[in-house]
């Protein structure tokens, strides 16, 4: 029989976790289902995020690991970008085997796309040249660089920062030059960008988790038989506890590699937690996430 | 027909006119905007939201419109050595042919990128409340823009109306 | 298929591009003859990736800096700055080719394309090494080839083409830029100067300080940009869509209101040249996007470089071949649609030898600077011919000495890799 081909696109870049989970994936895949041509782009090599998103929908793509631009298509998962939500990976499996999941991928209904599982990214840690952080009165007047994110803005003025939205490619200089103070991101990112060379305290800050969307195409899905699509669907799913454990080990043997280069630190999360609750009501997150949705997340997380 | 004729030449000048202001304007625009960002950044001390997302945006709007302009004046970027060495009337057959072509693609741009940007009705840019199909309209816009261009343009080879000469792309230079 | 995907994509490019159609069109027409053909693909996708590949910020600076280039062209800004050039090295022998190459340098540091360079300096500095006795062919040659150090040193059109496909960092590009540029300045001062003895050509007069500093004066207000523009980037203080902004604001201040060389109706104009020049690279970018697109789904540029690498895997060798591919490819293709087309397949190559992105960007550069340089496709040459008035034949004998010296530049920038990686390094510590 002639192969078929499923494409699966991420935004994220060769090397990074996503395209560890999506060989191991493939991997699989192909050893359930021989007739299976499983072909990974990364790096936005078939289109920007946003044009890959409304491509499932189109049939134009098969697949995507996708990071934040779903955000677009499902304002629910902006439930994401709330400030100190999970504490560590298996809340997130918590989070992921309960009804808020459900309520997220129904979300998807009627986009064009299926939400067949989240995976990891990766926890995000603050680094900076000036103090290492420890409660949120550490975060006072520093300059700390974010995404073009108006949450993540938010999320980091409320806490006494100063955020400067500012291009990933520029931050490496930022630092440098001392323009910026500080910058966030996975530590996977902060060791591959060498922010180490620039910045002298990391803090584990676990600020925010973002998980990547395994999503599948309705038109594509549609085309398989039901077998191919079930079996698609639950490998997708069966993969998503390895990813946490692989992303758990990976991140520990970074932070041991960068131990050496960076003084590493943790912070007490119950006060920022404390700290940042207030944005849980602030129409900011709440009318672009929804009630409902928030709600849901609290409960399930036992969020008061 | 030469009342045609004249309605043509006359929709002909609104529509260069209409595409030269655009083209002004936009750059104008970008100008301006990228400006204020850097103002809004060192001077203000507060960064604007849109500063990367809405320039891109209107750049790819320019782009489409421009490309039918272009189109229009014949500024387009080509080759043209080897069809000038050629005799008038392979040149005249090569040029209709060129104008099909033209035209298909533009089709293509108008049908698909229609598709395209009517799937986006209702969604608006991350970080400034403008609708997405204000920009990806601009796909549509200018591929039915090259259409209307390339077909007047073949009838005018083929009644001999212009020369094939004169609608060589630039070349080079 | 009964035929392989990219033999058939080779011949319909050829094919259009002989026929005349624009570039922009044959990538698209090309691109869209494929997907209809591919039962595997569906046509929607032409409706959505053209616009994700003019949806670019990157690409707003190449825009701005074209407004600041035309500012400066149409402020008359390159008489200021020969000036200068003139009272620092016009008492050497072959003063006025000197001159011609210092300002060309000079103003490589504000404009981002060679075509630019060579109508500006060229409208000035041609009619005058006539008026002195030099050879209008020399005179062209020498204008032609020092104004490819505008896409060398930056800001550089190419270079910001480069970072976009390559994905890598326009800071470290820019700063990779200034000693290549510096070492192609050097070399045609030399092989002018020997030229110069050789044919007896004249001086401008003996040196005096007071004259530098006089000049100097002048010029020092547009210098002001370059510095601008290289802090600004190298800095991480602008994006380098922010300083293609603030180098167009500048620009416009200093030819508005210091020189006052800027009318209103000067001013739209400029907008308008910057506006449809822009649309015409977009329009090419979009449509190479879209092709760029089908080779990826096909998985062509991996193909080529395994291609390539079961040949020979032997660094130099490759790299050998690269160039020569690329300078033979200048002569025939545009910078634009060079670097937007062959870079993606040539990248992964680089990659797995190891050679350094920001490297292989400046000899990609200098290989595609030297292709302008000759015919058939040759921009550069043919707008300082046509401001010479000369046939492009009679040009080709000093241009060859120039196009050498040029060459012992690219060559001395592969072999050293340092000459292009030190002052990021420094610079940037990357
Ligand atoms: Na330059
Ligand atoms: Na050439």
């Amino acid at each position: 029989a002639q192969a078929q081909v499923l494409q699966i696109n991420s935004s994220l870049p060769e090397g990074s976790f996503a395209h560890a989970f999506l060989l191991e994936f493939q991997e699989r895949v192909e050893a359930e289902l021989p007739s299976m041509d499983v072909q990974i782009f990364m790096g936005n090599t078939l289109g920007s995020e946003e044009d890959v998103l409304q491509g499932l929908g189109f049939g134009t793509h098969h697949a995507s690991l996708s990071a934040s631009a779903v955000v677009q298509i499902n304002p629910r998962t902006a439930v994401f970008d709330l400030p100190y939500l999970f504490e560590n990976r298996d809340q997130v499996q918590d989070f992921a085997a309960s009804p808020a999941f459900d309520m997220l991928a129904e979300g998807f209904e009627g986009r064009g796309m299926v939400l067949a599982a989240l995976w990891d990214n990766g926890f995000r840690v603050i680094t900076n040249s000036v103090r290492p952080i420890v409660t949120p009165e550490d975060m006072n007047g520093l300059r700390i660089r974010t995404p073009t994110s108006r949450q993540r803005v938010a999320m980091f003025n409320t806490l006494g920062a100063n955020a400067t939205p500012l291009s990933f490619g520029e931050v490496y200089s930022g630092l440098d030059q001392g323009v910026i103070d500080g910058q966030e991101n996975p530590a996977q990112i902060a060791d591959s960008a060498r922010f180490y060379e620039v910045q002298d305290y990391m803090s584990l800050s676990n600020h925010v988790y973002l998980p990547t969307f395994m999503l599948f195409g309705e038109p594509w899905l549609n085309a398989q038989t039901p077998e191919v699509r079930e079996t698609l669907l639950r490998i997708a799913a069966e993969t998503a506890p390895w990813t946490f454990a692989w992303g758990d080990e990976t991140d520990a043997r970074i932070l041991e590699e960068l131990a050496d280069k960076i003084e590493i630190n943790e912070i007490d999360f119950d006060a920022f937690q404390a700290a940042a609750l207030p944005l849980y009501d602030d129409p900011l997150f709440v009318d672009a996430i929804g009630e409902d949705m928030i709600a849901v997340t609290r409960e399930v997380l036992g969020l008061e | 027909m030469n009342r045609l004729e004249g309605a043509i030449l006359w929709l002909d000048r609104l529509m260069c006119r209409a595409l030269d202001v655009f083209t002004i304007i936009v750059a104008g625009v970008l100008l301006v905007l990228l400006n204020y960002a850097v103002f809004a950044r060192f001077i203000l001390n507060s960064s604007v939201s849109w500063g990367e997302e809405l320039p891109a945006h209107i750049l790819a709007m320019l782009t489409f419109i421009g490309a039918a302009y272009l189109t229009r004046t014949n500024e387009h970027l080509g080759f043209d050595s080897f069809v000038r060495i050629l005799n008038l009337g392979v040149q005249r057959i090569v040029l209709c042919l060129n104008q099909i072509l033209m035209a298909g693609f533009g089709a293509m741009l108008f049908w698909y990128g229609g598709k395209a940007s009517l799937s986006f009705t209702g969604r608006t840019l991350i970080s400034v409340d403008l609708p997405m199909i204000l920009f990806r309209g601009a796909v549509p816009l200018g591929g039915a823009l090259i259409v209307l261009i390339c077909l007047v343009r073949l009838v005018a080879i083929i009644i001999g109306r212009v020369n094939p000469g004169e609608l060589l792309p630039e070349g080079d230079g | 298929m009964f035929l392989d995907p990219g033999y058939v994509i080779l011949i319909l490019l050829i094919a259009l591009l002989l026929l005349g159609v624009p570039i922009g069109y044959v990538l698209g027409i090309t691109a869209t003859v494929m997907i209809v053909l591919d039962p595997a693909v569906m046509p929607m996708i032409i409706g959505l990736i053209p616009f994700g590949g003019a949806n670019n910020y990157l690409l707003v600076a190449a825009l701005l800096f074209m407004i600041a280039g035309e500012v400066m062209n149409q402020g008359r800004i390159a008489e200021k700055l020969l000036a200068f050039a003139s009272s620092l090295v016009g008492h050497i022998r072959g003063g006025l080719a000197h001159v011609n190459i210092l300002t060309s340098l000079f103003f490589s540091e504000i404009s981002g394309t060679a075509t630019s360079d060579a109508a500006a300096i060229g409208s000035v500095m041609i009619p005058q090494m006539k008026k002195r006795g030099y050879s209008a062919a020399f005179a062209a040659a020498v204008t032609s080839t020092s104004a490819t150090m505008a896409i060398i040193v930056p800001p550089s059109l190419n270079l910001i083409l480069y970072a976009y496909v390559a994905n890598a960092s326009i800071a470290e590009l820019f700063a990779a830029g200034i000693l290549p540029g510096f070492l192609v300045c050097f070399l045609l001062l030399m092989t002018a100067y020997m030229i110069a003895v050789v044919k007896g050509f004249p001086t401008e007069g003996a040196f005096s300080f007071a004259r530098v500093l006089d000049t100097g004066k002048d010029a020092a207000l547009p210098l002001t940009l370059p510095i601008l523009i290289l802090v600004g980037i190298l800095g991480g203080i602008f994006t380098a869509t922010e300083a293609g902004a603030v180098a167009a604001l500048w620009s416009i201040v200093m030819a508005a209101l210091v020189y006052r060389t800027l009318n209103w109706a000067r001013f739209v104009d400029t907008l308008r040249i910057a506006g449809k020049r822009s649309a015409m690279l977009m329009f090419i970018v979009a449509t190479s996007t879209l092709l760029g697109w089908y080779l990826t789904n096909q998985r062509i540029p991996q193909d080529i470089a395994n291609a390539i690498l079961g040949i020979s895997e032997n660094y130099w060798v490759v790299l050998l071949a690269i160039n020569v591919f690329f300078l033979l490819a200048g002569t025939i293709v545009h910078g634009t649609p060079a670097i937007l087309m062959l870079v993606p397949i040539f990248l992964p190559l680089a990659d797995q030898l190891g050679i350094d992105r920001v490297h292989f960007g400046l000899i990609i550069t200098i290989n595609l600077g030297i292709g302008q340089q000759t015919p058939p496709v040759a921009s550069v040459v043919l707008i300082t011919c046509s401001i010479a008035k000369i046939s492009i034949g009679k040009i080709v004998p000093p241009l060859m000495t120039f196009i050498g010296a040029m060459l012992v530049a690219l060559v001395l920038v592969n072999i050293f890799p340092a000459i292009s990686l030190w002052l990021p390094s420094v610079i940037l510590g990357s």
